[in-house]
């Protein structure tokens, strides 16, 4: 029975009446059974057991240095991954981002040879504006002043024109730039035919003089390299439009000033394809220990103590710490390699963060029955047996708020997920004919298709087109009634059907998805919305079922104290009635439903009778077990 | 007589731990902790290399294995264990909460510096535990307030992350990436739950073909004793039943979840088309060798995004290296095609009236696109001489093209696959056995059906290369022809 008159784990003593009246207040801190979380707890642990065991198969594949997705990338990924959101507000006329860059794909050369022009522009902002004064006058230019086909034919020339330079000294290029642009009567006309463009053309004396100087240093910054130099001015020529420009201009301009950072930058545009410098944000902020230990055997031991928790925490044994590192762990490896993830690791996560926060072990645990076990120690020692606490904890787990909270949250998360899930399949048009049920249940890779009888069945289905198509249209309809219906309907008297619908399609999707450990994941979050009542008679033992038991004893004798208290702690179906009398010189159990007096062992009788022991009394059997088991309940 | 039974109670709760066994635990905790942080303070130095802001520095991340820094370690998970199982024993406690943050702060210094993502967790969670003995200082009303204020936040960054996939409002953009982000990416509940949409789609393989360089050639010779130009080694991830090594296909799936992470496209609108045609014209130049099919089903041409071009097919590159070593062989190249397993339709799948059909894993249903060929590279200044893996020609013809395998005339045979256990050759022979009677209904005449027939019952070969023979009859088989080396094979190596 629960215990509901306690008010001693609601969520605040001091909080005033009008605030416990409110709805809000109801819906979230009233004290209720923890039970459910205590059940979610073992279904979480079971499946999580399974779960990381199999990273046994695999550790070094999937969390070793040399994974698929290996420690180095891993790092990289972490301290480098962009974010960039776009700009809160308008500003006219301001620019922003950043150039576009050739696509390291499809033009993979023309990206690095852009990417080593702009690493090895001049770094102090005065040599850049004078190396470059030919580049950022063009760029600068507005269109309706230089037309893009002049902007073009003024860059590509500086390209034509360095191939019929001398690589001598600037004053004889300067010279002979000059004779390319006014060749002497009676010279040959240059190999290459240079057409004059229309800066050069319009150009006084004096502004040629400069426009060549201007051409001539910008041919030193993009370097003796000629194909490089093709591509970079090629690529440039090609940009249109003011704002590009502008943007190029204003990229130029603004990098930074060592060529070391220069480098760097342009190392981050080749890996993320973004400025760093526009980001909102670099780098996840995450935690692995797959990221720092790398060796197989240390690996293998951090995997088994990780174990060793999850087998902790499912018992419910030192609950509130084995929870917290479960919790931690769990996403050590799901930090460790976002590529291996799949839905089975969010709702993993789900569920660990809200059994952290509903402090799970206060129900179906070990911890439970540690409270219990001191709870009966306290009252053997009391005197006349009387003591509040104690009764309190031995009558059952006292309503929490912690609890509702734990639950509550599920619950939200819960629609959340089956909202956005049911929600974002009405884009697809597949959902709409009915299609993707068949897509879903013939997936070869998913779906038990592998198997001749799956295969042959599925045929024999669809053979029948009106069936199959039936079938696939009770499908998708039922997928969306649950998924877009539960987080509507799951909060009315049809919560029993939603549910089981739930349960329902994750069993499917488990079976014919092949996806069995997020089904029951899945099923274990569904688990928030039973009553704890059907949970407590139904699932685990209603308290007065079973055999029963009188245990005779003697509170007055001490060394008597840990067995009675143990059997106490175990007795959570209340079958033993408890007969304290100063003339029983030992303890024994007395079995009241059998017709003929036993005299069988106390923890015999106990395991054989008590319901919580009697399901683990093979445990009881093992010789060396049993020694262990009777030290434990101070049995001699 | 005395009856013991358990009264009914008044609620009071189980005396709680006295506080100075609190403390005690969470002194431990924190002397066990700050020894390490001491030490941390003055041995750690920190290496601010360019770009290292970026996450580009070179710095290793590898614990380092000096018994100094292992012994760092775990006082630090010792201290920082004893101050938590303090904060368990009466969570109500602010100072046991005081005493973790504490602890937990000097875990942060107490750890190596390569351990940086350990130190980042301390960090944060030193914060949460100051909220928290801050928390259970103030008055009931205040903390009523703030458990509402954080549900209202928790569930507003699930919000965003619900709607943050494209096509996504502006709002939940912003509020993701400015507000929620750190938080949702740190506890990991940052999905979108978006299972199976817009459209369930076909799954992805990777097919590698690693080619291997005998280190001494008068031991195995080149060309080998079959023939071959080399020796090879053909992996397909994953394959059932080999990677489907426990009971529930845990380990299948984590393998096909990595596999299907070299689907993620690149965006076409950031590409000019001008770019767009220079994948065109240099695959146009081997036009004469792989000539463009006429495949209805799936464009011919999908290059990944940037970011994993960059970083994920390498790394699996160098995995499937590391993975593949084979004794007296060294690698020459590695060879990846993603494959796309085209699902069955509906109409496909049904037998026909002469009882022919489509086998879900039939040959024509894997669209394989070449990722490139990889060649092995080490640098001088590497200090450990690792071997890594280059793109050999990033302006490779066939990159991100496919290379399909096709029907070669309209004549299929039932039940044939690429895998020879998993063909069913009693279908296939049924039918050869129907068509060699004069049912030519599938355009295989009577004596090239007796033909195949008296080729599976032969004995002159073994089974594997008579499946082969049939298989090659049927399909043309570029990707084999890419890789210059059947993937039915296998392998030739000895």
């Amino acid at each position: 029975m629960i215990n509901n008159s306690s008010t001693s784990h609601q969520f605040e003593y001091g909080l005033g009446k009008s605030h416990q009246g409110s709805s809000w207040y109801r819906f979230w801190f009233k004290p209720t059974d923890p039970t459910v979380l205590g059940f979610i707890r073992i279904l979480t642990g079971m499946v999580m057991f399974y779960v990381h065991f199999a990273y046994y198969y695999d550790l070094q594949n999937l969390l070793g240095k040399h994974a698929w997705w290996s420690t180095d990338v891993a790092n990289l990924e972490r301290h480098g991954l962009p974010f960039v959101a776009e700009p809160l507000r308008f500003v006219p006329g301001q620019l922003y981002g950043y150039p576009r860059f050739p696509d390291k794909i499809l033009n993979p050369k023309t990206r690095e040879a852009l990417q080593w022009f702009y690493a090895n522009v001049p770094s102090s902002e005065k040599e850049r504006s004078f190396k470059l004064a030919y580049l950022f006058m063009l760029l600068e230019m507005p269109d309706k002043e230089l037309l893009y086909v002049q902007y073009k034919s003024n860059l590509e020339f500086v390209i034509n024109v360095a191939d019929l330079l001398p690589e001598k000294e600037d004053q004889e290029r300067h010279k002979a730039f000059k004779e390319i642009l006014h060749p002497a009567k009676g010279i040959a006309v240059p190999v290459h035919q240079v057409k004059i463009p229309s800066l050069f053309q319009n150009a006084s004396q004096v502004q040629e003089d400069i426009l060549i100087d201007q051409v001539l240093r910008f041919l030193e910054v993009l370097g003796p390299d000629s194909n490089r130099r093709d591509l970079i001015v090629f690529f440039l020529a090609a940009q249109m439009g003011d704002v590009s420009h502008q943007l190029i201009s204003k990229f130029i301009k603004e990098l930074p000033q060592s060529y070391e950072d220069r480098k760097a930058l342009m190392e981050y545009f080749d890996i993320w394809d973004t400025d760093p410098r526009i980001t909102n944000a670099i780098g996840r902020p995450i935690f692995s220990v797959w990221l720092h230990v790398t060796n197989p055997t240390a690996m293998f031991l951090v995997h088994t103590v990780f174990m060793i928790f999850v087998v902790l925490f499912t018992f419910g044994c030192w609950t509130r710490v084995s929870c917290f590192i479960v919790w931690f762990g769990a996403l050590n490896y799901i930090h460790r390699s976002q590529q291996m993830l799949f839905g089975i690791d969010t709702m993993q996560t789900v569920l660990m963060t809200y059994l952290l926060l509903g402090d799970c072990g206060q129900s179906l645990s070990i911890d439970r029955l540690r409270a219990r076990f001191r709870a009966s120690k306290a009252l053997l020692n009391s005197p006349q047996n009387k003591l509040p606490w104690a009764e309190a904890v031995l009558s059952g787990p006292s309503p929490s708020w912690t609890a509702n909270f734990g639950i509550r949250l599920f619950q939200i998360n819960f629609c959340f997920i089956y909202a956005s899930a049911g929600f974002s399949k009405l884009k697809g048009t597949t959902w709409w004919d009915h299609k993707a049920a068949w897509y879903t249940i013939s997936n070869p890779e998913f779906s038990p298709l592998n198997l001749k009888i799956y295969e042959d069945l599925l045929r024999l289905l669809v053979s029948e087109r009106w069936l199959g198509e039936f079938l696939f249209a009770a499908i998708t309809m039922f997928t969306f009634s649950v998924e877009i219906g539960f987080p509507f309907l799951v909060w009315t008297r049809l919560r029993p059907f939603w549910v089981m619908g739930s349960i329902l399609l994750h069993t499917g999707i488990s079976v014919i998805m092949g996806l069995t450990c997020f089904g029951l994941y899945m099923m274990a979050m569904v688990c928030s919305f039973l009553p704890a009542a059907l949970i407590r008679e139904k699932i685990t033992w209603k308290k007065g079922t079973g055999t029963r038991l009188r245990l005779n004893f003697n509170s007055e004798d001490k060394s008597q104290h840990r067995l009675v208290a143990m059997l106490q702690a175990f007795d959570i179906a209340n079958q033993i009635t408890w007969n304290d009398s100063s003339q029983h010189q030992s303890v024994s159990l007395q079995n009241l439903n059998a017709t003929t007096e036993s005299s069988k062992p106390v923890l015999k009788t106990a395991f054989d009778h008590l319901v919580l022991l009697k399901s683990v009394n093979l445990l009881y059997a093992i010789p060396f077990l049993s020694k262990g088991i009777e030290r434990i309940f101070g049995y001699r | 007589m005395k009856e013991y039974v358990p009264i009914p109670h008044s609620g009071d709760e189980e005396p709680e731990i006295p506080p100075n066994i609190i403390y005690r635990w969470g002194i431990i905790g924190f002397g066990l902790t700050i020894i390490p942080a001491i030490v941390g303070l003055i041995q750690d130095k920190v290496v601010i290399t360019a770009g290292s802001k970026w996450g580009l520095g070179l710095q290793s991340y590898e614990s380092p294995g000096d018994f100094l820094s292992i012994l760092r370690i775990f006082m630090v998970a010792i201290g920082s264990t004893c101050a938590g199982c303090a904060i368990s024993m009466r969570p109500k406690l602010p100072m046991a909460w005081l005493l973790g943050a504490i602890t937990f702060a000097s875990s942060a210094c107490g750890m190596p510096i390569e351990w940086d993502s350990f130190r980042l967790f301390f960090r944060v969670m030193s914060f949460v535990f100051l909220g928290f003995s801050v928390y259970f200082y103030l008055s009931p009303k205040v903390r009523f307030v703030l458990v509402s204020l954080w549900l209202a936040w928790h569930f507003a960054g699930i919000l965003s992350a619900v709607t943050n996939p494209p096509p996504s409002p502006w709002l939940s953009q912003q509020a993701w990436i400015r507000v929620f982000r750190p938080y949702l990416h740190f506890i990991y509940l940052n999905n979108a739950y978006q299972f199976y949409s817009p459209d369930p789609g076909p799954a992805s393989e990777l097919w590698s073909c690693i080619e291997y360089t005998p280190d001494d050639p008068s031991v195995h010779p080149v060309p080998t004793p079959e023939g071959d130009p080399g020796y090879f080694r053909w992996i397909k991830y994953p394959k059932r039943p080999e990677f489907y090594r426990d009971p529930l296909g845990q380990t299948y799936l984590r393998v096909l979840a990595l596999t299907e992470q070299a689907s993620q496209l690149g965006q076409q609108n950031s590409t000019t088309e001008w770019e767009q045609s220079l994948a065109t014209s240099r695959r146009n130049q081997v036009g004469g060798l792989f000539p463009m099919e006429n495949i209805p089903r799936t464009p011919q041409y999908q290059a990944p995004a940037t970011t994993f071009h960059n970083l994920l097919v390498p790394s699996y590159i160098e995995h499937i290296a590391f993975t593949n070593q084979v004794p007296g062989f060294t690698i020459k190249s590695i060879k990846l095609y993603r494959v796309k397993h085209m699902l069955p339709n509906f109409d496909e799948f049904v037998k026909d009236v002469h009882g022919n059909y489509v086998s879900p894993y039939d040959p024509s249903t894997y669209f394989p696109y070449f990722y490139g060929e990889f060649v092995p590279i080490s640098y001088e200044n590497d200090p450990n001489h690792e071997v890594h893996y280059h793109l050999k020609d990033a302006e490779d013809p066939m990159l991100y093209w496919l290379l399909p395998i096709v029907l070669k005339s309209n004549s299929r045979l039932n039940g044939l696959t690429m895998d020879q256990n998993q063909w069913n050759k009693n279908a296939s022979v049924s039918q050869l056995e129907k068509n060699s009677k004069g049912d030519d209904n599938k355009n295989i005449s009577s004596s090239e059906a007796r033909d195949i027939l008296s080729q599976l019952k032969s004995n002159d070969k073994d089974s594997s290369a008579r499946f082969r023979e049939i298989y090659h009859r049927y399909f043309t088989d570029y990707v084999s022809k890419h890789a210059k080396f059947d993937h039915l094979r296998g392998s030739n190596l000895p």
